[in-house]
């Protein structure tokens, strides 16, 4: 006779089973597949590649995966203080990216190539007249190290600001402190968001106006600024992506934080110029970088023409680090579709320095040796 | 989700004469979605063994020893040579370049050959198949489509337990399809994927994260390797538990893979509670043929070492498997040495004993090269010094320690809370259903709810048996 007990895992398996084969059924009929790997010949049917892309489709359309992934970190935050990979749970409500923790055997090969790919960028820029300014930011857990709470940020990262700052002065490349002003600001200000990798506009604004040295900033061609503060926005930090938890347990979500950008543009007359459309007056400052000054949320581009008093081509992007944008300019510059301009600022967070491998950074054209 | 609903709705409305059939196909599907053209070989092998396994039947039918045993060399050689070349070829060439060549690519010639997944498992049944008729301990196969079935029978295609076609013949002709079964096989498929899910995806952090540490301290190399030793057992054995779970579902009895093997108390002990189905196939078709311990002491105790040592090869195409084959031989033959036995019961302090030269071993068979096995060693004896250093500290975290603690328990309650008893085996019981109080069905069908949950959550998550 069948006892109860396996009456009732028959019927558990049964049911999953029957929720699998409606979903199937359902994904069968009805899903939009991204064919990413697939290119249609039949080379990609027998090597798997129509199989992975249908078997991501699938993955990805999963009714319950949005509440599995709220649930899981619903456990993961309520029970231990943890988030998923990706972010690290500070104290008061700070939440930190574990790419300003990591440090991997393969760190110091890296950050020396980091290195030398930016004094050899510098020494082209030089050969062309243009000086380059290396904005290098410092990680948000040395700025806030005292919300950090129960976490300890490794002792390898602590003196990393001054020897990367170091190295690079010694070969004359400009890189002005800019941790200093950062720290003794956040005594007023909030110079980077809690819930978020990113700096807050005021934070944008300190380095924009501690960054180029007055003499170089002289030397500019002025240019006539207008000046519009935006609208306040609500924003959701993008390291809350790691903890999402839906409607579950509101009581353990991260607020919203507030932010007011502004707008800083050149004069009518020198929207021409802002589209550097190789005419003899090429606008004078190029930024690159990475989301710091590709996002207009944090206005950091506004804040640099406001600095500066000039005009600024903003050529960084958002989500390829700090090299791809200048590897990306760079090519520009060569094949003269812009101009070389008198100053680049290469914004450049201190965290990504020890991520790209030496293969990588010469994949990118950069000069590692 | 997608393939287990449709094909047993397919099986169960199938008549018994066709369900072979039903496998095969679905097998051969579950194949293919990792590569169409992959299962070409997997073909192959099963026609070439079907083919070979005939033609040693007829030499015996016509009393000819000699041709039957041709036939059989020549069936081992020709499966032996496809696992030789899909998962030992890079191996050789990268071998001889850095021998001789400083590691320079030795030609283009010589490209990179994909391992095909599941190949060291298929290979094998392939192997007992032809070795069983040539020593008439099974009879050939009649039914090409049971063979090839059972060649392919796709809950432990990938990753085990490796069957022998003798234990299987007769229940491709004959199974009890029931709902005991059904709910036997339901109960070890979710305890198995809980153990994988809940236990060894939660612990796998910590060695995948010490591990990838130049010099890891004292502190941080044990508790690595405790990490790992917890995540191996629970991610292979709950593989192999989903195994026989889903081949208990279809009516099949499959043997048993592990029986609590920390509690062993020798390493002899170990050997009947780890893989028990690979450490029965290394000893019926490698140690018994090697001689056994039937020519003499020096040969056993070179047939032990060279049987380890080869089935540590099996595991993967590098030195460091190699090395944990030759220290399981060593330690077999140093406890032979000593009169050891698995049958007789040692002191309860030949546990933590035992457990450390376990452990150790699975240090080699983890790290990814040997010197980082020997920068663990360094660290596991505090050469590195001891403390937990802060690169690793802030990785390692609250969660997987929880779940580490917790897995710890359940491997020493295990063997209390089991109905089968927790004596070591010859690697030749199977699974039977056991009685489920409601209670017990309630509790596993939560659990498999949960690790359902957390397997969505983690999204993806590869069994560390599917390298092999």
């Amino acid at each position: 006779m069948t006892s109860t007990g396996s009456k009732i895992l028959s019927a558990s398996m049964i049911g999953l089973f029957a929720i699998g084969f409606a979903y199937t059924v359902n994904f069968a009929m009805f899903s939009n597949i991204d064919w990413k790997n697939n290119d249609g010949t039949p080379s990609a049917f027998l090597k798997g590649k129509v199989a992975l892309d249908l078997e991501n489709a699938y993955k990805d359309d999963l009714f319950f995966r949005e509440i599995s992934i709220n649930l899981y970190n619903v456990i993961s935050l309520g029970l231990f203080g943890e988030a998923k990979k990706g972010v690290l749970v500070g104290a008061d409500g700070w939440l930190y990216s574990t790419e300003e923790f990591s440090w991997t055997k393969d760190s110091p090969q890296n950050l020396e190539a980091a290195l030398a790919a930016v004094e050899n960028t510098d020494k082209l820029f030089a050969e062309h007249g243009t000086k380059l300014v290396v904005a290098l930011l410092p990680t948000k857990s040395e700025v806030y190290s005292e919300h950090l709470g129960s976490l300890r940020w490794p002792k390898v990262h602590q003196p990393l600001y001054e020897q990367v700052r170091g190295e690079l002065q010694a070969h004359s490349v400009l890189v002005p402190e800019l941790r200093k002003p950062l720290v003794e600001a956040k005594e007023h200000e909030q110079v980077f968001l809690k819930t978020d990798t990113h700096w807050t506009v005021e934070g944008a604004e300190v380095v924009a106006r501690n960054l180029v040295p007055e003499t170089l900033a002289e030397s500019l061609p002025p240019a006539e600024l207008t000046v519009e503060p935006q609208q306040k926005t609500s924003h959701r930090g993008d390291l809350l992506k790691f903890i999402k938890l839906g409607s579950i347990m509101p009581s353990l979500s991260y607020p919203d934080e507030t932010i007011q950008p502004i707008l800083v543009r050149a004069s009518v007359d020198d929207v021409a110029s802002l589209l550097d459309d190789g005419d003899e007056n090429p606008v004078p400052v190029a930024l690159a970088g990475t989301s710091y000054s590709a996002n207009t949320l944090w206005s950091f581009e506004s804040h640099l023409r406001n600095a500066l008093q000039t005009d600024v081509l903003n050529v960084a992007e958002e989500g390829k680090g700090p090299f791809d944008p200048m590897s990306g300019y760079l090519k520009k510059l060569e094949d003269g579709e812009l101009d070389y301009p008198q100053l680049v600022i290469w914004e450049m967070p201190i965290r990504y320095l020890d991520d790209y491998s030496p293969e990588l950074l010469q994949s990118l054209d950069f000069q590692v040796d | 989700m997608a393939f287990l609903p449709i094909f047993l709705v397919l099986y169960f409305v199938t008549p018994f004469r066709f369900k072979s059939a039903v496998i095969l196909a679905g097998s051969y599907f579950f194949y293919a979605w990792w590569r169409v053209d992959y299962l070409a070989l997997l073909i192959l092998v099963t026609g070439w063994s079907y083919f070979v396994g005939h033609k040693i039947y007829a030499a015996q039918m016509r009393e000819d020893a000699k041709a039957s045993k041709r036939f059989c060399a020549i069936g081992v050689i020709g499966n032996l040579s496809v696992l030789l070349y899909f998962k030992y070829f890079n191996f050789f060439v990268d071998s001889v370049s850095l021998t001789f060549f400083n590691g320079e690519p030795l030609s283009p010639l010589f490209g990179q050959v994909i391992l095909p997944i599941g190949i060291s498992f298929y290979v094998f049944q392939a192997i007992s198949y032809v070795v069983d008729v040539a020593r008439k301990d099974a009879p050939p196969a009649t039914n090409l489509f049971d063979f090839a079935a059972f060649i392919a029978l796709f809950p432990q295609l990938i990753a085990g337990p490796v069957l022998r076609y003798k234990d299987l013949a007769d229940q491709f002709v004959e199974r009890e399809h029931s709902w005991e079964k059904f709910g036997e096989g339901s109960r070890m498929f979710m305890l198995g994927l809980a153990k994988k899910v809940l236990i060894a995806d939660s612990v796998a952090p910590i060695a995948d994260t010490i591990f990838s540490v130049d010099m890891p301290t004292f502190s941080e190399s044990w508790l690595c390797i405790t990490a790992y030793t917890i995540q191996l057992y629970f991610d292979f054995s709950g593989y192999s538990d989903m195994a026989i779970g889903l081949g208990l579902m279809l009516g099949f009895h499959f043997i048993r893979n592990f029986q609590f093997p920390y509690i062993s108390r020798s390493i002899t002990e170990f050997w009947r509670r780890w893989h028990l189905s690979l450490s029965a196939w290394l000893r019926d078709y490698l140690y018994i043929p090697l001689g056994g311990n039937r020519i003499g002491v020096t040969r056993t105790y070179v047939n032990l070492f060279l049987t380890m040592f080869l089935g540590g090869l099996w595991h993967g195409a590098n030195w460091t498997f190699a090395i944990w084959g030759a220290w399981h031989g060593i330690l077999l033959g140093i406890e032979r040495w000593c009169g050891v036995s698995s049958t007789r019961d040692r002191s309860i302090l030949y546990l933590p004993l035992t457990l450390v030269c376990v452990m150790i071993g699975w240090v080699f068979f983890r790290a990814e090269n040997v010197p980082s096995a020997f920068a663990m060693l360094s660290g596991m004896v505090g050469m590195h010094g001891f403390g937990m250093t802060d690169i690793v500290a802030w990785q390692v975290t609250r969660f997987s320690l929880a779940m580490l603690v917790v897995s710890i328990v359940i491997v020493y309650l295990e063997p209390y809370l089991s109905q089968s008893g927790s004596k070591p085996t010859k690697g030749d019981t199977f699974v039977s259903p056991e009685f489920i109080s409601i209670r017990h069905g309630l509790l596993v069908s939560s659990v498999g709810v949960l690790s359902l949950i957390k397997l969505t959550a983690d999204n993806d998550s590869p069994f560390l048996y599917f390298q092999f």
